[in-house]
């Protein structure tokens, strides 16, 4: 290994000399490095946002200003055609601003529901009340199992299995048994179902790490006081995961108007319309098996506004956040 | 170090007892359908029209074997098509998921650091950055992100996959910049005192003091990519994947696999591998990530 | 930095994995390959590989490569990808398309002199054997054609010959229904003439007017405890059933207005793009909703068929275990092929239940339309699913001129009668079968060739010509041939689905809906325009 010997003594050598600089250089030897050490770190992020990120939203900001050219398959400019339509629908179509409603609902369901569950359920398993290695494997289950496969496996469950129960064991007449995928009163309740009940244990792994960062002291002393578990999640644990709670209220906004749950994954392009959320509608014109590059520029359109509409709940959100607690960071 | 802190006197609290029981019954309803499913697939399709509860007449494993072949891919090399069956995709699977975690989960890391460890003009600008990307939702972004792709000559490419998902901006970004803001500077003051270059304090002093960050979010990426179909349907058809294997199984026509039985038994042999390595390797994977617990 | 080195090695080796090349196999230079992509749906692939080999051993320097593994790769949006990436497949036979956009983008081969010339020798030429109204349908506003129409496949209701007859469930001549002899096996009773009013022909015994239908599908519900209808969870085939009612009542001529735009429709007087619009005034249209209605409201279909989960082959297999299984279902909505696709469930039950339920041993048919009233056109008017299924030619083909030869191989006399043969539908040709065929075709696709050459029955596509202001406004038309309707709180794109949601929903609100969205419509698509401008 000769080579390497020689780039040893070379090395060794650099250090040496290096070493050797009067203190007045170092200092600025070390801002120099410093930026080259950074240079290092950013090229690659700051590359891959122009290329990923900047060049991708530039070209369909655009495309928001186009139209579909069947004849050259391409796209022409258009003006603001496409933002008049989308302006046009949602004050004429109610069925549009219906699903808009749904897809909030779906939020909000998401929010309240989903999130107080985690955060209890990760509480839960912190505090190893019970069979804590069972339980921290089970239920995380839901999150490792891909998404198709939970819905095959609860779409036939709940659509051939349930019915069956209800005809063989509880003799209920055929036309009394709903039918859970059709009957819309039942079936948008049952995706938003869907959702909390695979998300019980969601962001589990990240609440938990987040809760295991709690002092000890702060949590002996609590024991030492005698306070029940409801206290000491309250006054304890809750105020310290408070960032990571807010972090996912925030970045969680930006599904305020897209958010379409499993829907397309239960019905592909054949959802009824009372499941329909802009985020389903959008998502079947430019990524379903009927998409067509026509639908693009419309699609990219309603994006631009549900972005315009949203970023200041998310900001006027953050900003509040931030004012309750002013150690948050983002 | 095995902390006393979370035991808690068991039956003595009213929100352990609650807590208990809803967690069982979750536990409970989770089993039933996925037992169900079992059970199903292994039932002949006139088995399963007739009996849609009760154990299997006969145990049909050769469900199994015929999703197997069913689920292959046929992809084009030009002069004919060749299949690629489900042991390849799971290989791809393999190599899809490490090359995209490792690039996802370095370029997170090394970027937040960057950002949280020095003061920079550029630094404040990627911060600021990736706040106003998390803001802007981006619909519609597809066609022209597929020309990218293509120009780059990334597309059927596992390694312009890597490159593509080595991302950075989002959600473990934030997290990462908390875990290095939350690191103490005396570590790394100390380190540099000691001649440490700028390399050896990032790898040597302040990585393994966020290293249970690390593992979280290597676990959370890794499962991502591993289920994660819809990457390979827009961007790599040609290098098929399990996830990517099951979703064509599962929208598939293919008169042979259409009926409930033959569905579920595709969905179980892309299910059972996945929950056997995390059973397996369980200890490593959640338990270490939480007990861990150095503040980060 | 010994775990970095691995890391390194690591990353090179998934690389080199990552970017390795299949072995590719040496051609034979002295031969000309023909690579076919084949959609691989319900219409077996069978037919061509017998043809590929009569073809491979009179021409020995060809080689025919069959790649019928493809399946969503060929449907219309993907299929504008596959092509323009695809430098290996010739010939494309693909799923329902739109040819004439492919033919506008330059993405396929014009064929025009081929269809030109006879498919062999003493035959007349290819266009000259094309059924008229694909021809129509074939051929752009200059005269040049670019595809091959692939098959004819109609849609609509298939009943249970067996099971009608058993049940009895034909009426009879002057009023009442059949009976069955089961010593002598023999349906007792006249058939009545059917709408026709001619004894011995298709219809006997099936209801000829609406009056008729209503109450034989109460009596088959309520008498006789017979499921009217089973279908599956893909609306296709439901709207398919649709459209054959709607088609049935209007005619040919009437119907193919709401495709082109251009034309004198026998009631609604001219049509034109400007007014396209009257064509939701068309009495079909009513016809085929009260239709719906009828069977919505009185629950007249199979609990699984709105569940949304019963997959095509679950829907045949549980159409044909009910007979057996004494819970019969009298009827399925289903297209040409699907005895082609059931064909392991005949075999699951005759290995259970005896020979009689094999393949080839039961009897179905199509059931023809009933009368609305005497404005309801004459004849039979059958819609084909699939109407422009295509086969296309790839022009990044080496070889054109053995690509079109064997094209044309498929396209004589003999190639037709061989499709049929193994298929059992027909492609829109004047051929007459081979002898011996007809005879090795099931009853029900001896009744599908029957209804095929028989002059007074007509077929019509749910598209029905090449229309350039069709193609110019897809998203448009798209939903115009949908029926897309607003009821009172929801858009929806199904009559069935729209019926069985509204208990209170009527005909007249379906139809009242279906104006408003296209006044809407309409209206979103000139301000579209204007801005365009």
């Amino acid at each position: 290994m000769y080579i390497k010997d020689k780039l040893y003594e070379f090395q060794v050598y650099l250090h040496k000399k290096s070493n050797k600089k009067p203190k007045k250089r170092l200092l600025k030897q070390q801002k120099r490095s410093e930026r080259i050490f950074l240079t290092i770190l950013f090229i690659y992020p700051i590359i891959h946002f122009l290329v990923f990120y900047i060049g991708v939203i530039a070209n369909s900001l655009l495309l928001a200003f186009k139209t579909f050219n069947p004849v050259t398959r391409g796209y022409d400019f258009i003006g603001l055609a496409n933002f008049k339509d989308v302006f046009f629908n949602l004050s004429h179509d109610k069925v549009l601003l219906d699903s808009v409603g749904r897809g909030v609902i779906m939020y909000l369901a998401d929010l309240l529901i989903s999130m107080p569950i985690n955060i209890f359920v990760a509480y839960f398993l912190y505090k190893k009340v019970c069979l804590p290695n069972f339980f921290r494997t089970v239920l995380f289950i839901p999150t490792l199992i891909s998404s198709i496969a939970m819905v095959i496996m609860f779409r036939y469950f709940v659509g051939i299995g349930i019915p069956e129960i209800l005809r063989s064991v509880f003799n209920m007449p055929e036309e009394n048994i709903p039918n859970f995928f059709m009957d819309t009163e039942i079936a948008f309740p049952l995706m938003i179902f869907f959702g909390i009940w695979t998300g019980v244990a969601g962001g589990m792994v990240i609440y938990m790490s987040s809760m295991s960062r709690v002092p000890d002291s702060l949590i002996e002393y609590g024991q030492l006081e005698g306070i029940s578990l409801w206290r000491e999640f309250i006054s304890v644990i809750l105020p310290l995961i408070y960032p990571t709670i807010t972090l996912f209220f925030v970045t969680g906004l930006t599904g305020l108007f897209m958010s379409s749950g499993a829907v397309y994954s239960f019905y592909e392009d054949q959802a009824p319309t009372k499941l329909q959320t802009l985020g389903y509608y959008l998502f079947t014109r430019v990524i379903g098996t009927n998409a067509s590059l026509q639908q693009y520029p419309y699609a990219s359109a309603i994006g631009i506004v549900c972005a315009v509409t949203t970023a200041p709940i998310i900001l006027f959100s953050k900003w509040f956040f931030e004012k309750f607690d002013p150690n948050v960071e983002f | 170090m095995l902390n006393k802190k979370n035991k808690v006197r068991r039956g003595t609290d009213v929100l352990a007892i609650v807590g208990t029981i809803f967690v069982g019954l979750y536990v409970i309803s989770l089993f039933i359908p996925i037992l169900w499913a079992v059970i199903s697939s292994l039932k002949t399709n006139t088995d399963f029209y007739y009996n849609k509860f009760g154990l299997p007449e006969e145990w049909a494993w050769s469900n199994y074997s015929k999703a197997m072949t069913k689920m292959c891919i046929w992809i084009s090399t030009g002069k004919k098509l060749v299949p690629v069956y489900t042991y390849q995709m799971m290989l791809n699977s393999v190599i899809y998921t490490v090359g995209c975690t490792l690039a996802s989960v370095f370029v997170h890391a090394f970027t937040a650091y960057g950002v949280a460890r020095y003061d920079s003009f550029v630094g404040r600008l990627l911060h600021k950055i990736v706040l106003v990307v998390m803001v802007v939702p981006a619909i519609g972004t597809l066609p022209s992100e597929m020309q990218i792709v293509r120009a780059l000559g990334f597309y059927n490419n596992m390694f312009g996959m890597f490159v593509m998902k080595g991302q950075w901006m989002g959600m473990h970004f934030l997290i990462y910049y908390a875990a290095f803001k939350g690191v103490s500077r005396d570590y790394s003051d100390a380190a540099s005192i000691d001649g440490a270059g700028h390399f050896r304090i990032m790898l040597s002093v302040v990585f393994p003091l966020v290293a249970s960050t690390t593992s979280t979010l290597t676990l959370l990426s890794a499962i991502g990519f591993w289920n994660d179909a819809s990457t390979i349907i827009t961007y790599m058809p040609n290098v098929p994947t399990v996830a990517y294997g099951l979703f064509r199984y599962q929208f598939s026509t293919d008169n042979e696999i259409t009926s409930v039985p033959m569905k579920l038994a595709g969905c179980m042999i892309v299910v059972v591998p996945i929950m056997i390595v995390f059973i397996l390797f369980r200890d490593k994977l959640i338990m270490n990530v939480n007990i861990g617990g150095l503040k980060g | 930095m010994k775990k970095m080195r691995w890391l390194c090695l690591l990353l090179a080796g998934m690389m080199i994995f990552a970017t390795a090349c299949t072995p590719k196999e040496e051609d034979d230079p002295n031969k000309s390959y023909v690579n076919i992509a084949y959609f691989n749906g319900g219409v077996v692939v069978d037919w061509l590989n017998v043809l590929k080999q009569e073809y491979e051993e009179t021409h020995p320097d060809v080689e025919i490569i069959i790649n019928s593994q493809y399946k969503d790769e060929l449907k219309n949006q993907r299929l504008y990808e596959t092509i323009e990436y695809d430098d290996m497949n010739d010939i494309f036979f693909t799923h329902t398309i739109d040819w004439e956009n492919f033919a506008a983008t330059g993405k396929i081969v014009e064929l025009t002199d081929m269809m030109n010339e006879p498919a062999a020798e003493g035959e007349p030429t290819i266009k000259e054997k094309m059924k008229d109204n694909f021809v129509d349908m074939y051929t752009d506003e200059n005269g040049k054609m670019f595809a091959i129409p692939f098959y004819e496949n109609y849609s609509g209701a298939i009943y249970d010959v067996d099971l009608f007859e058993q049940k009895g469930l034909y009426l009879k001549d002057g009023g009442g229904y059949t009976s069955w002899d089961p010593t002598t096996k023999t349906v007792m009773g006249t058939k009545s003439k059917g709408k026709d009013g001619i004894a011995g022909t298709y219809d006997d015994g099936l209801p000829a007017t609406f009056d008729e239908f209503k109450s034989w599908l109460s009596y088959m519900k309520r008498e006789k405890s017979v499921t009217p209808f089973i279908w599956n969870e893909d609306d296709s085939y439901r709207m398919n059933f649709y459209r054959s009612l709607h088609a049935g009542y209007e005619g040919l001529n009437n119907y193919a207005l709401n495709s082109t735009f251009n034309g004198t429709d026998s009631v609604l007087g001219e049509i034109n793009q400007d007014n396209a619009t009257k064509l939701l005034d068309q009495k079909g249209k009513e016809y085929a909703l009260q239709v719906v209605k009828l069977i919505m409201e009185e629950k007249y279909y199979a609990n699984e068929s709105m569940t949304g989960i019963l997959t095509h082959t679950d829907a045949q297999e549980q159409f044909l275990r009910s007979m057996p299984d004494g819970k019969p279902i009298a009827m399925i909505l289903e297209g040409g092929w699907w005895e082609k696709e059931a064909s392991d469930d005949f075999q699951a039950i005759a290995s259970e239940k005896g020979e009689e339920f094999a393949l080839g041993n039961r009897r179905f048919a199509y059931l023809p339309i009933p009368k609305y009233d005497d404005k309801h056109a004459d004849g039979e008017l059958f819609v084909t699913a699939g109407s422009t299924t295509t086969a296309i030619v790839n022009p990044k083909t080496e070889d054109l001129e053995v690509v079109k030869d064997f094209l044309k191989f498929t396209l004589s006399d003999h190639g037709l009668s061989t499709f049929t043969k193994y298929t059992g539908l027909a492609r829109p040709f004047d051929y007459e079968l081979e002898s011996g065929v007809y005879e090795s075709l099931t009853p029900f696709a001896q009744s599908a060739w029957n209804i095929f050459k028989d002059p007074s029955t007509k077929t019509t596509g749910s598209i029905v010509a090449n229309n350039p202001f069709r193609s110019a406004n897809l998203d448009y038309f798209l939903y115009f041939t949908s029926y897309t309707s607003i009821t009172s709180d929801a858009r929806v794109y199904d009559p069935f689905v729209a019926f069985y949601h509204e208990k209170n929903l009527t005909v007249e609100d379906y139809l009242a809906g279906s104006k408003k969205f296209y006044k809407d419509y309409t209206e979103r698509l000139n301000n579209y325009k204007a801005a365009n401008q």
